[in-house]
């Protein structure tokens, strides 16, 4: 087997038991390795109905096919469980060296069942593993967890682990790596934490095999040049992920103040070049990625003058500026390295706290709900007390750390109309009544309000066409065309198959598909051609909403917020416009082929894509 | 009648400005608009218009950028044939990606 060591680790967290198990070769090829492999195993292990944070669900890390070898941007690693945000299928990926460290210690990936007693840590090493007490790290944040750990196992080891949030089950809790990257969505480090696990350290230096180790230097030598050439690189490393902010602020599409407009009149104070001149220190990279979009900053004035750490990406400073209407970037920064050291999702936590401000606005929230904290929209520092409360569930941050859904369902009085989520998970901050097409990819995205499933953001609100799917473009974005739901499906069966294989989606913007896919086949040795590998997609796209199917998911719910269906924006160039949802949701559904009562795939599409015992369970 | 060309992220660099403001004859287009900047502005060096559209090089491979006329992609309007109005915010854009 190449691309893999096709070797898992088991470990049952309540009989602190710690097994090697072997991965089928066939499996790997059908589901493609990384989040695709790991669906599987959750189809297969997590019994319907299992509580989210409790001992019967799973937390399953998977490396991919092509993490941690010569090509790309290809070092990430995915985590899949039930989410306790959402319900269903939940999935959360992230970059820097953690994925590659762990695939050198001789294993693919780890299935963590049960829970623990009391706090435990997995320490991993070339081909061995160990359960070890945990008890000092708990109640340590992020930065202390992993320097107590690289103290005590030595500089090399590298750690994944849940700072406070995780620990006190807020429900956008994120699993941390590298410091400052984040396995951010669906409430996986509240999981993490359910299962009294802390964190996983990692040294290794068993190699992958490579199937082809010749031609994959000199095809993948190619794609760094390509990618070298590419100006989006040079646009991504001079000004980061927040680069895109001017072009979604230019088509009136930037959410602010919770989505009460597109327009975001201060959006030069926060922007790409903002970041640059004011709080940049230097790039930092994923594992062999020479786009480099990663903001080490400084904060250099104001009260929070010599902090440092990593961000803000433009998640954060879409929703911790624009959402929550603050144009102060010190404070943005500093909500955002909060984030990353308690172990939150910026994009839920900044969400939630722009919805809490228009509920205080509206007087559905009020002072004693906040214990006297005025929740304003534009309050600098409401920002960052309000991510202190939220990690430790202290006062009114026992209630937003429940995320916008179960706090619009507590309160009432309407403010399901404006809570900004779809199933659950928070809306990233691109207003869908700008670019019509996002709010399909919205309502459909497998783990619920997510952008990056299909990234339909890329030939719409930045005009940057994705190479790897035959035409990606979208002709008008003001206006729902059916004849370009085509795009949308392609875009989220190629994108998934990227957190399969482990790569970058954002470098997957500058190669093109037959390329890739040689890349792939040098790798692990398989034979696919383009629309194969684009089907494999496609069969773990199926089999994720199959599971989300099977918790009951149905076709009501791939909706999106009355605000975006019923409010037409106020003003800029989207002014008057809503989202057309149903004009695109009927043939979308159709292409899928999907059930349009059930919301389920239907069992000719499953068998179509060889998961017939998928089938049978689904529509028995 | 006054139109506003803001460029955005490097190309503020190439500019040298965060905006410019220019004086067109009314109905005046892109295209037109275009040749103001190049001959009255004296639009950098960097930029140029060919094949119907505005084209950016410097070391890299010539790119075409995005221009929106009021947040519209003149490619879903008539190109460099968009007549302009009084007051128009013309944007332009290096290709991006990122969020
Ligand atoms: S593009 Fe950015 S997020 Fe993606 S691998 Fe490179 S540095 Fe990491």
């Amino acid at each position: 087997m190449y691309g893999c060591h096709g070797k898992l680790l088991r470990v049952d967290l309540s009989n602190s038991k710690v097994n090697e198990e072997e991965i089928p070769e066939s499996m790997h090829r059908k589901y493609l390795g990384g989040a695709g492999l790991a669906t599987r195993y959750l189809w297969d292990e997590v019994p319907k109905g299992a509580a989210p944070l409790g001992p019967e669900n799973k937390l399953i890390f998977m490396a991919g096919s092509l993490t941690g070898v010569v090509a790309p941007s290809t070092g990430r690693f995915s985590i899949v469980a039930k989410s306790p945000q959402t319900g269903i299928w939940g999935q959360a990926n992230s970059g820097g060296r953690w994925g590659v460290d762990f695939k050198r210690c001789g294993y693919d990936g780890i299935i963590f069942e049960g829970a623990s007693s009391k706090p435990v840590y997995l320490v991993v090493e070339d081909n061995k593993a160990e359960l070890k007490d945990a008890s000092h790290l708990w109640g340590k944040n992020v930065p202390e967890t992993t320097g107590l750990l690289k103290d005590e196992l030595g500089e090399k080891f590298n750690v994944a682990c849940i700072g406070q949030a995780g620990e006190n089950l807020v429900k956008y809790a994120a699993v941390m790596n590298d410091l400052g990257r984040a396995a951010g969505r669906c409430g996986l480090g509240a999981v993490m934490g359910s299962k009294n696990l802390k964190a996983i350290a990692v040294r290794g230096s068993i190699k992958t095999p490579v199937s082809n180790p010749e031609e994959l230097k000199v095809h993948s030598k190619k794609q760094y040049e390509l990618m070298d050439e590419a100006m989006l690189k040079m646009a991504m490393q001079a000004f980061g992920t927040t680069v895109v902010l001017d072009l979604v602020s230019v088509r009136g599409g930037f959410p602010t103040r919770n989505w009460q407009s597109g327009v975001f009149e201060y959006s030069d104070d926060i922007n790409g070049p903002a970041i640059s001149d004011n709080i940049l220190t230097k790039n930092i990279t994923c594992f062999a990625c020479p786009i480099e979009c990663g903001r080490g900053t400084e904060i250099s004035k104001g009260k929070y003058a010599g902090h440092k750490g990593e961000g803000p990406e433009y998640e954060t400073v879409g929703t911790f500026g624009g959402m929550c209407f603050i144009n102060d970037l010190e404070a943005i920064t500093m909500a955002g390295y909060l984030c990353n050291d308690y172990g939150i999702d910026t994009i839920s936590a900044g969400n939630t706290i722009a919805f809490a401000m228009e509920c205080y606005e509206k007087g559905i929230l009020t002072d004693s709900d906040t214990g006297g904290i005025a929740i304003n929209f534009g309050d600098p520092d409401v920002i960052v007390d309000l991510v202190h409360l939220i990690a430790r569930r202290e006062g009114v941050g026992d209630l937003l750390a429940e995320g916008t859904m179960r706090m619009s369902q507590k309160l009432g009085q309407d403010s399901e109309d404006f809570a900004m989520h779809v199933k659950g998970l928070e809306l990233p901050a691109y207003d869908s009544r700008a670019v019509q097409m996002t709010g399909l990819t919205y309502a459909t995205a497998n783990r619920g309000g997510d952008h990056i499933t299909a990234y339909v953001q890329g030939p719409t609100f930045v005009d940057a066409p994705f190479l790897m799917i035959e035409d990606s473009e979208i002709k008008d974005p003001f206006v729902a065309d059916p004849s370009e739901v085509k795009v949308a499906v392609d875009l989220e069966d190629m994108l998934t198959t990227f957190d399969c294989v482990g790569a970058c989606k954002f470098m997957g913007l500058c190669l093109n598909a037959d390329d890739w896919v040689k890349l792939v086949n040098l790798v692990t040795g398989w034979d696919f051609d383009t629309a194969e590998y684009k089907q494999a997609g496609e069969r773990v796209y199926n089999l994720a909403r199959a599971f989300s199917n099977r918790e009951g998911l149905t076709a009501e719910g791939d909706t999106l917020p009355k605000r975006l269906l019923e409010e037409p924006l106020p003003d800029g160039p989207a002014e008057g416009h809503v989202n057309e949802l149903s004009i695109l949701l009927d043939k979308y559904y159709q292409l899928r082929g999907w059930d349009e009562q059930t919301g389920k795939p239907t069992a000719e599409k499953l068998r179509e894509l060889s998961l017939d015992d998928i089938a049978a369970e689904i529509w028995s | 009648m006054e139109v506003v060309v803001k460029p955005y992220l490097f190309l503020r660099q190439v500019f040298g400005v965060n905006k410019v403001v220019l004086d067109l004859p009314e109905e005046a287009n892109v295209q037109e608009l275009l040749q103001v900047l190049r001959c009255d502005y004296g639009m950098p060096e960097k930029l140029n218009v060919a094949d119907g559209q505005l084209i950016f090089m410097d070391g890299y491979k010539p790119v075409g950028l995005t221009i929106l006329v009021n947040g519209y992609n003149i490619k879903q309007l008539q190109g460099l044939y968009t007549t302009l109005n009084d007051g128009a915010v013309i944007s332009l854009f290096p290709p991006a990606a990122g969020g």
